[in-house]
């Protein structure tokens, strides 16, 4: 793979361009890389604003029709419902675990099998969520399996 | 799965070894030989514990054990509720324990049988994960080293 980066002050926002003959699956995860870098979500804690980069998102879970966005340690509020994040996160590292729950796969550590069909799904960060039977194949194919 | 379909496979498959049970135990002489109404009346156990399971399972349990209490509940709770009142299950305590027994051994048997499954599904996932991880560091390790070499 060429690297052909192209630096000049004449240029204002980033663009990137992939060259290729067919996308691959390094190249899909690379593609779902790049839009997960370039895009941030407004989160609300303590009555200020924050930017947070998806990349650093682990879940986005809906409680009491409020939205909420998790990162390794800190919760934040989000005004986006969750079905716009599951459509606005098409084609990202991110998948819908339950129907309250959008998981970044990244942030997957492991997954378990319950006895009730569920799995449980391990964070990197330890936490523990629950990925709804119904919701298993999409993740399987998310992770190409 | 769906989950019509999965509650609907524990029920036929608890119907077809609970059904092959009792026809084993009544040729064995131990139980009296199924009439049509007490046929319908194990569908309807079979029927009623898949359909109270399905119920169970959206209790936010993550523990196996307590899963596997809860159902055994459920297979008790409508044992008793069709097979007492309908006069299926006589009111003698070593009856009643033999009848929940024999479908407690049939739901934790079907429930196994889903368990290996799903296992087997979470180590195929869990193999994947770890897989992206490895390329994902290497492909990192490659980028870390072209930056260092310029």
């Amino acid at each position: 793979m060429k690297l052909i980066i192209d630096q000049s002050p004449e240029y204002g926002e980033l663009e990137i361009t992939i060259k290729c003959g067919m996308i691959d699956e390094r190249l899909e995860r690379l593609i779902a890389q790049i839009r997960m870098m370039s895009s941030a979500i407004t989160g609300r804690k303590d009555g200020r604003s924050y930017l947070i980069r998806l990349e650093d998102a682990y879940y986005f879970e809906s409680i009491d029709n409020k939205t909420f966005i998790y990162t390794e340690s800190d919760v934040y509020a989000c005004s986006q419902k969750l079905y716009e994040l599951e459509q606005q996160l098409a084609g990202s590292h991110f998948v819908r675990i339950s129907k309250s729950c959008i998981l970044n796969i990244e942030k997957l550590a492991s997954v378990r099998a319950l006895l009730n069909g569920k799995f449980e799904a391990q964070l990197s960060n330890g936490e523990k969520l629950i990925i709804n039977r119904h919701y298993v194949q999409a993740l399987k194919e998310k992770i190409d399996l | 799965m769906s989950a019509f379909r999965h509650y609907f496979t524990i029920h036929c498959y608890s119907f077809a070894i609970l059904f092959l049970l009792y026809s084993l135990f009544a040729l064995g002489g131990l139980f009296p030989e199924l009439a049509m109404k007490e046929g319908m009346l194990l569908y309807a156990m079979t029927a009623g514990i898949a359909l109270l399971m399905a119920a169970t399972d959206r209790l936010p349990l993550r523990s196996n054990g307590l899963i596997a209490a809860v159902r055994l509940l459920d297979v008790a709770a409508v044992v008793f509720a069709i097979g007492l009142p309908s006069g299926f299950i006589p009111l003698e305590a070593d009856i009643i324990l033999y009848v929940l027994g024999l479908m407690a051994v049939i739901f934790v048997s079907i429930t196994g049988l889903f368990m290996i499954k799903d296992s087997a599904e979470a180590t195929a996932i869990n193999e994947r994960l770890t897989k992206r991880k490895r390329m994902m560091n290497s492909e990192k390790d490659k980028e870390d080293e072209h930056e260092a070499n310029h």
